[in-house]
């Protein structure tokens, strides 16, 4: 409890030190950084209702501090309620146009709506700021337009500016591979897996590109270490499968792959909940809904915070 | 404030198979599709010219029906393709004209529209001499061969409802489907090819079935919370396909499910005839929408054996479904393994397995280079041929979106997609042909395409193309691979086989040819693309060579004939069992329209 308590005052005291050096906006006075600590907690547990209570505390009690109409834009993120987070976050540019994380989150936002024009012009706000980061966003909204000669400048901008950055480096790997380049794809894939060794998605990606590369032994490996380690892997699921039928094991091919098919299903449910949850984002029996589906999937962490939300969305405003 | 400034960054997407897709959709662009950097080559000389208006095409609208409802079927588009029904040795178009849903109010449309070619370039509509103007269905799709053995083509039309069988007569059709049994089933049919399953030497019939909808069974599906938009499959049971066994004497049996083709997932968009492993029987492959793609293997006596999933053809890489249209398969490299090609929805690359061994296929999309600039587009019509006549297999995708909306909403996807021409480099890799941008170009205009099909109509050596809309028009493009210089002509040979103890139009016949130290492995079939029907005739393009050192013609009986040093310019018949060649035309000059 101390120790909780500790760390709530100094999130508290770094909010208002480091409000105060942001920008043109008012400081955050220490009412307002309750409302946004409060609204950070509510939010990391799930409680998703209350996160944008005290968010909008926040925003009636210093309507002219940008880090309020950030948080409210977090927390309608979180909601899929896009159109209304980018109005939180362009207040927060508006008050203070050095918030890159507030730029960033736009093109986020952006990209989320498909909107990848857009998301570019808000990437290039902040990617002074930060270019390694922000380059990997820019590289993958070039991709996502089709600009693969863009996307690669992007990805090697970010990491002329952080050698380390394993996003980077994994992304430009995954672009490299869908434009056919399966050598420089396989040699940016293992940089990234070795920056972060533990990383499951970039042991996915390098698995799958071995297996097109007909490395089926390594292959294998990766591929089974993910399936050990995220059971509702599908992907990884299927390619091991597709490992088994090229080495000549066609009998745990077929079982690898039916487990596959049977994730994927579950899968569905989820897509398609989300989009339930995206056009009825106050409901909250989508929620338990998927809460049940991301617990068929064996995912009992991301099934706890579907049933969180559901039960703060059924809950009274606070 | 650090605590609070943390972003939302998250590894989702292609990575994310075991997760929730998250924001990385894949891309497209408006009205156009992606020209995916360096994966394009200039065309600096077009290809194609657009000859819709001067052939007497113009006026052609495919009808949809749409009025408002945002009915399923409105969205899916019709096929079309070339037979030459009157047996002149020029092929006429045949369009599939779509259909209303007024019918009962008595406003109806041409099921299928028939122009005759007049050799000069210009076709003229005989719908109603050919006995057809009378044919009222939803109309989907056609295919075409002659069933009857009586050496003209007839007509398979696939629609909404029960399915047409129109036996040719000397140029007129007559419907003989409620003689020939083809007609009792009453769901939305889509993609159909004859082949001889069997090789007892009379074509059999493969329909491939959509979903179970009607009007009653209409489902509210949308895009924004609000207002209806069309419906993606998902939301409807898939309808499996039916097999039908021709007797021989101008009936069918089904025989669905005991020749292996139940239970099958149905959702059925595209088909294409194959012999992967090589055993001279024919198998099938099938393109699903949101199910997964079917491999069928003949075991040899005319049964067959589903292996989509084992041999790896049915879902993408990362074993996902897709939406699988338009299909063709066929020897695009110098391993002599087939390669199938299926066009997939927007965010969904073309697939492109080859087969490797032991009926085992690999994804090769991205290496073959198709893959990421199809990234972009919504491809239905697909096929390969050989478009500049250099001696290997070239890609068309035909492309357009489902939703007339979709441009608000993404911000790199057009309703209306550029076609796509991917040129083979001679090794199964290759480079995506980039529209000079005002010439007028075929390729580079955006249209909503559904069907597509080639065949060589002005009888000059190449191959052109028609290419049908979504509720709009018929076009087609002159091939000028065979331009006006004699000095920079391409050879090329038209091969049109006549079986006698195989079925009459040799469909399922494998022709081989070796041209100076390298073969080209062909076969004659129907089917592929999307709803559409090319022409059966094998062009085989000869580069700089003026001969085909050697030719094969493997029958579906199991006869092969052989020729040696046959001379290229000019179209030839070969009969089955027959020591001859039949010498039929040279090759008009390009460009002038005239057949000779």
């Amino acid at each position: 409890m101390a120790q909780r308590y500790t760390i709530l005052v100094a999130v508290l005291g770094a909010w208002l030190v480091m409000a105060g050096c942001a920008s043109k906006s008012q400081r955050v006075d220490a009412e307002t950084a309750r409302f946004l600590v409060g609204s950070q907690q509510a939010l990391h547990k799930g409680e998703l209702r209350r996160a944008q209570a005290l968010a909008d505390r926040a925003v009636n009690h210093q309507p002219r501090v940008a880090d309020v109409h950030f948080q409210r834009g977090r927390v309608l993120s979180v909601m899929k309620q896009f159109d209304a987070a980018e109005d939180a976050y362009r207040q927060a540019v508006s008050l203070d146009p050095t918030y890159h994380e507030a730029w960033i989150n736009l093109g986020h936002n952006a990209s989320r709506q498909l909107k990848y024009y857009a998301a570019l012009r808000y990437y290039e706000k902040a990617v002074a700021a930060e270019p390694a980061k922000v380059g990997v966003s820019i590289g993958r909204a070039y991709a996502s337009l089709g600009k693969a000669d863009s996307a690669a400048v992007a990805y090697h901008r970010a990491l002329d500016a952080d050698s380390t950055n394993a996003a980077a480096h994994l992304w430009l790997s995954v672009l490299y591979k869908n434009r056919g380049d399966l050598s420089q794809a396989l040699e940016h894939a293992r940089r990234a897996l070795a920056l972060d060794p533990g990383n499951m998605d970039y042991r996915y990606v390098i698995g799958g590109q071995l297996l097109t590369a007909g490395d089926l032994e390594a292959a294998q490996s990766h591929l089974q270490a993910v399936v050990q380690r995220q059971p509702w892997h599908y992907g990884a699921h299927y390619r091991l499968g597709r490992v088994m039928a090229r080495i000549g094991n066609p009998d745990r091919a077929e079982r690898l792959m039916a487990r596959a098919d049977s994730i994927q299903r579950l899968q569905g449910d989820v897509v398609r909940l989300e989009e339930v949850i995206r056009m009825e984002p106050e409901d909250p029996r989508p929620w338990i809904r998927m809460g049940n589906a991301l617990q068929a999937l064996g995912r009992h962490q991301k099934a706890m915070q579907a049933f969180r939300v559901a039960e703060t969305l059924a809950s009274p405003t606070p | 404030m650090l605590l609070a400034r943390w972003s939302i960054i998250v590894l989702a997407g292609v990575l994310s198979g075991g997760g929730v897709a998250g924001c990385a959709d894949s891309p497209h662009t408006r009205h156009a599709s992606s020209n995916g950097d360096a994966f394009s080559a200039a065309d600096a000389r077009p290809l194609f010219t657009d000859v819709t208006a001067e052939a007497g095409l113009r006026a052609f609208r495919h009808e949809t029906g749409a009025s408002g409802q945002k009915w399923f079927p409105e969205t899916m588009g019709a096929g079309g393709g070339f037979v030459d029904y009157n047996g002149d040795g020029r092929p006429d178009i045949l369009l599939v004209g779509g259909g209303t849903w007024q019918e009962r109010e008595g406003k109806t449309v041409p099921a299928l529209r028939l122009y005759r070619n007049n050799g000069a370039g210009i076709f003229t509509e005989v719908t109603r001499e050919a006995g057809l103007d009378a044919v009222r269905a939803y109309g989907m799709g056609v295919t075409v061969a002659d069933y009857d053995n009586d050496g003209d083509p007839d007509i398979f039309l696939t629609t909404l409802h029960a399915n047409r069988l129109f036996r040719n007569e000397n140029g007129v059709f007559q419907d003989v489907t409620a003689a020939s049994g083809l007609g009792e089933a009453d769901e939305w049919s889509t993609a159909a090819l004859f082949f001889d399953a069997d090789r007892d030497g009379h074509l059999d019939l493969f329909v491939g079935n959509y979903v179970e909808w009607s009007p009653d069974d209409d489902v509210f599906c949308t895009l924004n919370g609000t207002d209806k938009s069309y419906c993606t499959p998902e939301v409807f049971e898939g309808t499996p396909p039916r097999f039908y066994r021709n007797t021989g004497d101008g009936t069918f049996t089904e025989r669905t499910e005991a020749a292996g083709f139940r239970p099958a997932p149905g959702k059925a968009l595209g088909t294409a005839l194959l012999d992967y492993n090589r055993d001279g029987w024919p198998d099938l492959a099938v393109a699903n929408d949101q199910e997964r793609d079917l491999l069928y293997e003949n075991q040899g006596d005319g049964t067959f054996a589903e292996r989509g999933v084992l041999s790896g053809i049915a879902f993408s890489e990362e074993g996902r479904p897709r939406a699988g249209m338009g299909i063709d398969a066929g020897v695009v490299d110098d391993t002599g393994q087939e390669t199938l090609f299926i066009g997939n929805f927007s965010n969904e690359m073309i697939g492109a397995y080859r087969h490797q061994n032991n009926g085992l296929f690999v994804d090769r999309a991205a290496v073959s280079r198709v893959g990421f600039p199809s990234l972009l587009t919504l491809t239905f019509g697909l096929f390969l041929f050989d478009v500049d006549l250099d001696a290997d297999l070239d890609l068309l995708a035909a492309n357009g979106h489902v939703q007339e909306d979709i441009e608000p909403m993404r911000d790199n996807i057009g309703y209306q997609q550029q076609p796509q021409l991917f040129i083979n480099r001679g090794d199964g890799r290759f480079d995506l042909r980039a529209p000079a941008a005002g010439t007028g170009n075929p390729l580079a205009m955006p249209v909503v395409a559904r069907g597509a099909a080639y065949a060589d109509y002005d009888r000059d050596g190449d191959q052109d193309v028609l290419v049908t809309e979504n509720g709009g028009r018929a076009y087609l493009w002159r091939n000028n691979a065979r331009g006006p210089s004699p000095q920079e002509r391409p050879h090329a040979l038209s091969i049109q086989l006549e079986g006698r103890e195989s079925n009459r139009d040799g469909i399922g016949a494998a022709v081989v040819a070796a041209v100076d130290g390298t073969r080209m492995h062909r076969m004659v079939t129907t089917g592929s693309s999307y709803l559409s029907h090319s022409d059966s005739e094998v062009v085989l393009g000869l580069g700089s060579a003026a001969q085909v050192d050697t030719l094969w013609v493997h029958w579906p009986s199991g006869r092969a004939d052989r020729f040696t040093d046959v001379a290229a310019g000019r179209t030839i018949r070969i009969e089955e069992g027959q020591a001859a060649l039949h010498p039929l035309s040279v090759f008009a000059t390009s460009g002038s329209g005239e057949a000779p």
